[in-house]
């Protein structure tokens, strides 16, 4: 374990700095006046005096950056002016709500769907969760979004169009995190959590609509197996309930492969999340970057992709942990 | 032959019996018919589409397709905020987005599987080093990539298709370095390593031939996303511009009528989700017949 333990933290490093050198080498070639940007807190005086001038050798301005970064300092937005790691904070949570949420959703349902499919292989009900997922695994996801929006909020208008919360609710930013902040808040007791939960809707079956389909699918097939393996009829010739031996017997054995094709959704939600939060208004990270992008906003663009890498590399790692927590086979593989 | 007296047994080729099994599986049949239909109203689109698609009437804008009590008859799909034939624009756009994503996919999958069996033939030095950086590629959201690439060479049609170019050969690599690893450790290829063959007689003779079924099944898988992605750059603005009838683009043009013109929303999406669902229950139907694992 403790091998692994060493091995995981020199992968996190050179994944970190392979990360940094590949912003810097970007930045560096392409924007020259944009590093000068993001390693000065004040851009107009470091432009002037020239000292991060292309005479300084590439390693230094390297090391340069790297030090900047390492004190997390980001550099400000060009259009805004802003102190991007401040930006960062004020747009992060609202992502990350929408993103957990998202996945919780998927993965309930997912597992659900998944398990109902493989218990009823080759039936009516498996046809159906199968023919759904590859229907929802080839949506277009901003179609998919557009028609959501057509159908439940302009003809049906049972939920709203866009933002994360009704206009006429001021709540206290706490931790950034509106499902939270909203309940802390006393001056509109439940309305505006409802609304809170209104408008997240939409947003989250637009995203988790392709990791949904993905995880049922892996669930489905890794359960098939799973419930067809001897200790299972075991169990139950031994009389464990039905709902023991699936979702405490099978299901555990299985979710080694779900866990592999939740890390691969987690890029598709970052993904999906830039779309879906431009479609919905949802003023998070991913609509952030895209507009900074419009606006040819170097430094924010620069810090946008090194803080959503990172957000993954970590995942990644937080995943590598939980499927070795949940498969000690895992755990003294020497190829990890 | 009937006038023989014993029952001939024909073993048919191995490309003949995937389409023998490919058969049977209706539904990817079916998905394959209407892709070939979709790939060749690309192909015929000037003599499929009535009007050009940038030629405007402008005392006919946003007019409802046919089977509306106020359509038209002259646009069967109705027409856009600025009077152009919205089913015209959707066959150029079907021209356009699949000759797109199949350069994109042809110049991505070339490169992808050059330096895939270079690296899976280098010593381990170059190999594990450019492994990681692939798979650290990889691992990075791909839209995201694509954007931030188009964010940095400036949007427009030509540098999204590098973007999503770039952004597939790592997929072409990885598949290709790692298939052609498991192959290597056969043993009918050491068998043909003793009797004298060098790499590239290894590769071409025993190796490629072994690892074609994943090969094409990740062009297939390729091809989608690459039209995915194009008509995604599309949309959020940073692929095809205004006049260029690309699926994606004409989607963000009727995304601001949607209330009243919710027709032209509604006709292009399902243009671009009738081919993705086409070409992924190809994918499907290849997959049981190949016996490919689906790799991650």
């Amino acid at each position: 374990m403790f091998r692994i333990f060493i091995r995981q933290i020199l992968n996190l490093t050179s994944s970190l700095l392979l990360l940094c050198f590949f912003t810097f080498v970007l930045c560096d070639y392409f924007f020259p006046n944009g590093l000068s940007f993001i390693v000065s807190s004040d851009p107009l005086r470091i432009s002037e005096s020239g000292f991060f001038s292309q005479s300084i050798h590439f390693f230094s301005r390297f090391f340069e950056y790297l030090n900047k970064l390492l004190t997390g300092q980001l550099g400000l937005s060009i259009s805004r002016g802003n102190n991007i790691s401040d930006e960062i904070i004020n747009y992060l949570p609202a992502s990350m709500e929408l993103a957990i949420v998202t996945l919780v959703f998927s993965l309930s349902f997912g597992l659900w769907l998944g398990i109902i499919a493989a218990k009823h292989k080759n039936k009516w009900q498996d046809k159906l969760i199968l023919s759904a997922t590859l229907i929802g695994y080839s949506l277009p996801i901003f179609w998919w979004a557009m028609l959501l929006v057509l159908f439940f909020s302009l003809w049906l208008g049972v939920t709203p169009v866009a933002s994360r919360i009704g206009f006429e609710y001021d709540i206290d930013v706490v931790t950034g995190f509106l499902l939270i902040d909203s309940l802390l808040s006393p001056r509109y007791a439940l309305d505006a959590f409802v609304s809170v939960i209104q408008h997240m809707i939409l947003p989250v079956i637009v995203l988790g609509t392709i990791p949904l389909a993905a995880i049922t699918r892996v669930t489905r097939s890794s359960m098939i197996k799973t419930l067809g393996e001897d200790y299972i009829n075991n169990a139950i010739v031994r009389g464990i309930s039905d709902f023991s031996v699936t979702w405490k017997h099978a299901l555990r054995n299985a979710f080694s492969p779900i866990l592999t094709s939740l890390s691969l959704q987690i890029s598709s939600i970052i993904t999906g999340a830039i779309i879906t939060e431009s479609i919905f208004a949802w003023p998070g990270a991913g609509k952030w970057l895209l507009e900074a992008v419009y606006r040819r906003d170097f430094p924010v663009i620069h810090g946008g992709l090194l803080i959503t890498a990172s957000i993954v590399i970590f995942i990644y790692l937080a995943l590598d942990y939980i499927s070795m927590w949940l498969n000690p086979k895992l755990r003294d593989k020497s190829n990890l | 032959m009937s006038t023989s007296f014993y029952i001939q047994h024909q073993v048919p080729s191995v490309y003949l019996k995937w389409w023998i099994d490919f058969k049977k599986n209706k539904l990817a049949l079916s998905a394959l018919v209407i892709f070939i239909f979709i790939l060749l109203v690309a192909i015929f689109a000037n003599l499929i589409a009535p009007f050009d698609p940038t030629t405007q009437f402008e005392n006919a804008t946003h007019i409802p397709p046919t089977w509306y009590n106020n359509g038209d008859v002259r646009f069967l799909l109705g027409t856009d905020d600025l009077g152009r034939d919205l089913f015209s624009r959707l066959v150029y756009g079907a021209r356009l987005s699949l000759s797109l994503a199949s350069l994109v996919v042809i110049i991505s999958s070339i490169i992808g599987i050059t330096l895939g069996s270079l690296l899976a033939f280098s010593p381990s030095w170059i190999d594990i080093p450019t492994m990681r950086i692939m798979s650290f590629i990889l691992s990075l959201p791909s839209l995201l990539l694509a954007i931030v690439i188009v964010a940095i060479i400036g949007p427009g049609l030509p540098n999204a298709i590098y973007a999503v170019m770039l952004v597939l050969i790592p997929h072409f690599l990885i598949t290709t370095r790692s298939a052609i690893k498991i192959e290597l450790k056969n043993e009918y290829v050491t068998a043909m390593y003793l009797d004298g063959a060098n790499k590239f007689q290894l590769l071409k003779y025993s190796i490629l031939p072994n690892i074609f079924p994943s090969i094409i099944l990740q062009l297939v898988v390729a091809f989608s996303s690459a039209i995915l992605e194009i008509a995604a750059l599309g949309f959020l603005g940073l692929g095809a511009q205004a006049p260029y009838p690309e699926w994606g683009t004409i989607l963000s043009e009727s995304h601001d009528y949607l209330v009243f013109a919710p027709w032209s929303v509604a006709v292009p999406g399902l243009a671009i989700f009738f081919t993705i669902l086409s070409i992924n229950l190809v994918a499907e139907g290849l997959r049981d017949v190949m016996n490919v694992e689906k790799n991650s």
